[in-house]
């Protein structure tokens, strides 16, 4: 599945990277191809493009922060998570969200 | 950013606070903020917002700070278990104070920042911390982690 998603905490500092990070690790470990975008202190970094977001089948927002250009993800699945469980549980994080959208599909 | 002056083994604190606190004086010692109390206030203001309590007994209190005067991160190994909200329920006893100033943090200290924070994701990391006992190589692990970790 291709993922995409962007991480925010308040200070941007920390867990904004971390979640990121853990995200991407468990997401390709378990066969994904997946992107974090991190809206932290240095703003944005490794930016979703249009292209990409147009591709992607799921959209993981882990944050409960206000998120900048959401519009890019018109029309996709988008599924907020708790940056926390992100960065303490990632596989299980992808494999909810994954199976979410399959459900959905094949509903 | 991070000096053996900055490292602190064994500290006798035992409560998030005390910590907190502690930090805070030994920031104001070591020049990077004039004022403590403001530094130790936005500390404990990030802290409300929510826990910055890691897991394996690490936390990464960090502030965003008027007081701050320079980017600085401050490791804390603690003697006792302190209470802290953290994401496996464990005590912490491993602190990474990260000192941060409001404007002109400067982007490669983020940037060194944010990979520290992403070497805490890092099991071997984590052991290498709690295993150490001399400043210097700590601080020279520490600095060459925060190089080679890509973000």
């Amino acid at each position: 599945m291709k993922i995409v998603g962007i991480s925010a905490c308040p200070a941007g500092l920390a867990h904004t990277p971390m979640a990121a990070k853990a995200l991407e690790k468990a997401g390709k470990e378990l066969g994904h191809n997946i992107k974090m975008e991190q809206q932290g202190s240095m703003g944005q970094v490794n930016t979703i493009t249009a292209e990409e977001a147009k591709a992607a089948d799921l959209v993981i927002i882990a944050s409960d922060q206000k998120i900048t250009g959401m519009d890019r993800f018109e029309g996709k699945p988008v599924i907020r998570v708790d940056i926390n469980v992100c960065i303490k549980a990632p596989e299980a994080v992808i494999k909810k969200c994954v199976a979410a959208v399959e459900a959905k599909k094949n509903a | 950013m991070l000096k053996e002056d900055y490292i602190f083994f064994d500290v006798d604190v035992k409560t998030k606070e005390e910590a907190l606190r502690f930090i805070s004086n030994q920031a104001q010692t070591l020049g990077l903020t004039d004022k403590a109390e403001g530094l130790y206030g936005d500390f404990v203001k990030r802290e409300e917002e929510f826990s910055t309590g890691l897991q394996d007994g690490f936390a990464i209190p960090h502030a965003k700070s008027d007081y701050a005067k320079e980017t600085a991160i401050l490791f804390v190994s603690c003697k006792e278990n302190l209470d802290w909200e953290t994401m496996d329920d464990k005590p912490v006893n491993y602190l990474f104070a990260l000192i941060v100033p409001t404007t002109n943090a400067g982007n490669e200290h983020l940037m060194m920042i944010s990979k520290l924070a992403t070497s805490l994701l890092d099991d071997d990391f984590k052991e290498a911390v709690k295993a150490s006992t001399n400043k210097t190589q700590l601080k020279e692990y520490i600095l060459d982690k925060m190089k080679e970790e890509s973000v």
